[in-house]
């Protein structure tokens, strides 16, 4: 839709892009220090401050734009939003799996606890990231079957997992002799613990002989398989029936019992299943956070008014209403986002204090809203 | 047509016994080496002016029932009476002059509308086709649909590529209101949707319905959402029909235990809810070759012996209220 834009417009986009684009390339080149020290040891993940931009030829995409919030170790945190609203690039800069060189971290820090010490992830290269992905943080993504490879058998594919990510049972990661049988075993183990019934089975199969929720089983098992510290589930359920979906999160919260202070990150547009599962909740809107806080906090007293337009949009079981409340307005054009608060067109509370993006202010013992009403809706 | 009785009828849409099997082929002959039982012995009726809500998983037929109703998909058995007609016993021509009474809104409306046409031509295609208004007010019609529809007049010169899923889906339930029906098919209209958009349609759904009379069986799998539209609910699972009841009914006292684990599975937005939740195991088996007796003791938490020899019938259990279960 957007607006119209000159081809000689275009060009200096491109061009500007390009330099942006070298330029923080060069920055990541850097030999420097990626090292960095937790805010508070107890936290598997700190996010501050992270802007994640997108340079295309129409101009820069804020995808996230200055998010902070902090995962626990062993705890379980919900991030909602629309589609759109950035909380599954969030996860993506994480993971260093963004598209290159158009998605860009420009600005802000990801601390992440690794075993082998405290990193910045913002500031480690793809190099760096080998050793991270799969063994610290894993991730399950919302379609099973575009995450699986459809020409290798489950068990190859898991096995390849294990190789990699656990060395110290069979040495540098070469499948050799002996060894084989080492991640076999290993494998069959993991397809048990998702509760697969014939695991020996499941391992000679390929992901079309399997349904939907085996293939999810199968990609959860292959997240758990080097006991990660994060486990990020983006959108793990979308894809599946209701009664496979609690079968799912039911594995999930088992997984969290079993894998004592392995975190979640769960990354969905579904307010039910983060009741359900989250210990703390973050709401993201338009590439920011707008509010975060214990479950509790969120459900039960929200204080933003996207939260609250989001929570009375979803048809409240037992209390039927003649209508159903919607937010009005649509979100603002990503390309061009306005300089005041970015709800405020669509906020029945706006006031003259809306016409600056509003700080974080504390409303409550980690209740945290981004409003100039803090809470007073 | 039936003609002057059509307005009495107390239900607009009838079926009995429909089944749909589709046929599963092999080898150069293609000879026929099994079926695919989509829907399995399914009746109801809708009355005129209601809304009957059919959930289920996926793959339990729910789609296949919506689409055979309007003769989309060839039925095997069974009767379907649609506006007082019966859909399959009439020729090409009659089924022509039906086709704008019972309309369909599909799920996805990404891939449901044409990209080379622009959205007036969309809307306004069978308006002309069918001649449901005279030439000369055939703009104003088409402004009223839109606008009824929340859609801006000068959208019509536009492409379906530049609108966002909401606004689309928009278009197609304009294209469908245009043809001033009696009847629509509402397949899972809202599950493509972003929630504060899917809000947006819902009550769009339910003011068409209110303003234009219209009768609707809304094909959804998002409880909530049923809860909240329909008068009547109908679950389906593995081809069948197990529970049928009014809504406030069946969502107090569901009497089938697939109704009961499916209404436990869903989510609810309140995190002090971490309800008894009823997790049924495994999968839902294949349509080809659905278990014996129950189709459902394979998965029942409740299941007997005599569940895998005999078959539940579809009796009423309470006053209007419907289920298929040897246990109830």
């Amino acid at each position: 839709m957007g607006d119209y834009i000159s081809s000689k417009e275009r060009r200096a986009i491109i061009k500007h892009n390009r330099r942006e684009i070298s330029r923080l390339e060069a920055e990541l080149r850097e030999v420097g220090t990626n090292a960095a020290v937790m805010r508070d040891p107890a936290n598997i993940v700190e996010f501050d401050g992270l802007k994640t931009y997108f340079y295309t030829e129409t101009g820069v995409v804020k995808a996230v734009d200055g998010a902070s919030f902090d995962v626990p170790k062993g705890g379980t945190v919900g991030v909602v939003g629309e589609s759109g609203c950035g909380k599954s690039v969030m996860s993506l800069s994480l993971m260093r799996l963004l598209q290159r060189p158009h998605g860009q971290i420009t600005g802000g820090a990801i601390r992440l606890d690794a075993p082998s010490g405290t990193i910045d992830v913002a500031k480690t290269g793809n190099g760096g990231m080998g050793g991270i992905r799969g063994g610290v943080v894993s991730m399950i993504f919302q379609e099973p079957m575009t995450s699986l490879n459809p020409v290798l058998r489950i068990g190859d594919q898991l096995d390849e997992v294990v190789a990699l990510h656990a060395p110290q049972l069979i040495g540098r990661g070469i499948i050799k002799g002996g060894g084989r049988d080492d991640v076999r075993r290993r494998t069959i183990e993991s397809l048990e613990a998702v509760s697969i019934t014939s695991p020996d089975r499941v391992y000679r199969m390929y992901p079309h002989e399997l349904s939907g929720g085996m293939r999810q089983r199968v990609v959860i098992s292959m997240a758990v398989a080097c006991s990660p510290q994060l486990i990020i589930a983006d959108e793990p359920t979308t894809a599946l029936d209701v009664t496979i979906q609690a079968q799912i999160l039911d594995l999930l919260r088992g997984i969290k019992d079993s894998y004592v202070g392995t975190g979640i990150m769960l990354i969905t547009h579904d307010l039910g299943v983060v009741a359900e599962m989250a210990d703390s909740v973050v709401v993201m809107y338009a590439g920011r956070v707008v509010e975060r806080g214990t479950a509790r906090d969120i459900y039960k007293s929200p204080a933003h008014p996207y939260t609250v337009g989001l929570m009375r949009s979803k048809p409240q079981p037992g209390r039927k209403e003649r209508r159903l409340y919607s937010i009005p307005g649509r979100v603002p054009n990503p390309v061009s986002m306005p300089d005041y608060c970015y709800f405020k067109d669509r906020c029945e509370y706006a006031g003259e204090a809306c016409s600056l993006y509003p700080d974080e202010f504390a409303i409550g013992n980690g209740h945290m809203v981004s409003c100039w009403r803090k809470g007073d809706i | 047509m039936a003609g002057a009785t059509d307005g009495n009828e107390k239900y607009l849409v009838k079926v009995d016994g429909l089944k749909v099997h589709y046929p599963i082929t092999a080898g150069l002959t293609r000879k026929v080496t099994a079926h695919v039982k989509a829907v399995d012995g399914v009746s109801f009726r809708i009355k005129r002016g209601t809304t009957m809500a059919l959930v289920g998983e996926s793959g339990c037929g729910k789609s296949t029932t919506g689409r055979s109703i309007l003769r989309l998909t060839p039925k095997t058995a069974g009767e379907v009476e649609v506006c007082g007609t019966d859909i399959y016993a009439i020729g090409r021509s009659e089924l022509r002059t039906l086709r704008p009474k019972a309309q369909i809104i599909f799920q996805d409306p990404y891939s449901s509308l044409s990209p080379r046409l622009p959205v007036g031509e969309i809307i306004g295609e069978a308006v002309r086709e069918h001649g449901i208004v005279p030439k000369e007010g055939y703009e104003d019609h088409l402004n009223e649909v839109m606008e009824a529809c929340g859609l801006r007049t000068f959208h019509k010169r536009r492409y379906p590529h530049e609108f966002s899923g909401g606004q689309r889906q928009r278009v197609c339930i304009a294209r469908a209101i245009a043809l001033n029906p009696e009847f629509i098919v509402c397949d899972e209209p809202v599950s493509a949707l972003d929630v504060s958009v899917q809000a947006q349609i819902i009550n769009l759904l339910m003011d068409l319905r209110d303003r234009n009379s219209l009768t609707y069986l809304f094909i959804s799998h998002d409880l909530s959402i049923v809860e909240h539209i329909s008068d009547t609910v109908a679950v389906m699972y593995l081809g069948g029909i197990v529970e049928y009841a009014e809504t406030d009914e069946i969502f107090r006292n569901p009497i089938h235990p697939y109704t009961k684990a499916l209404f436990s599975a869903n989510p609810l937005p309140d995190p002090d809810i971490k309800a008894d939740r009823i997790i049924l195991t495994g999968q839902i088996p294949s349509p080809i070759n659905p278990p014996p007796g129950c189709k459902f003791h394979t998965r029942c938490p409740y299941a007997e012996d005599r569940c895998s020899r005999e078959v539940p019938e579809y009796k009423e259990e309470a006053p209007g209220h419907f289920a298929a279960c040897l246990k109830a």
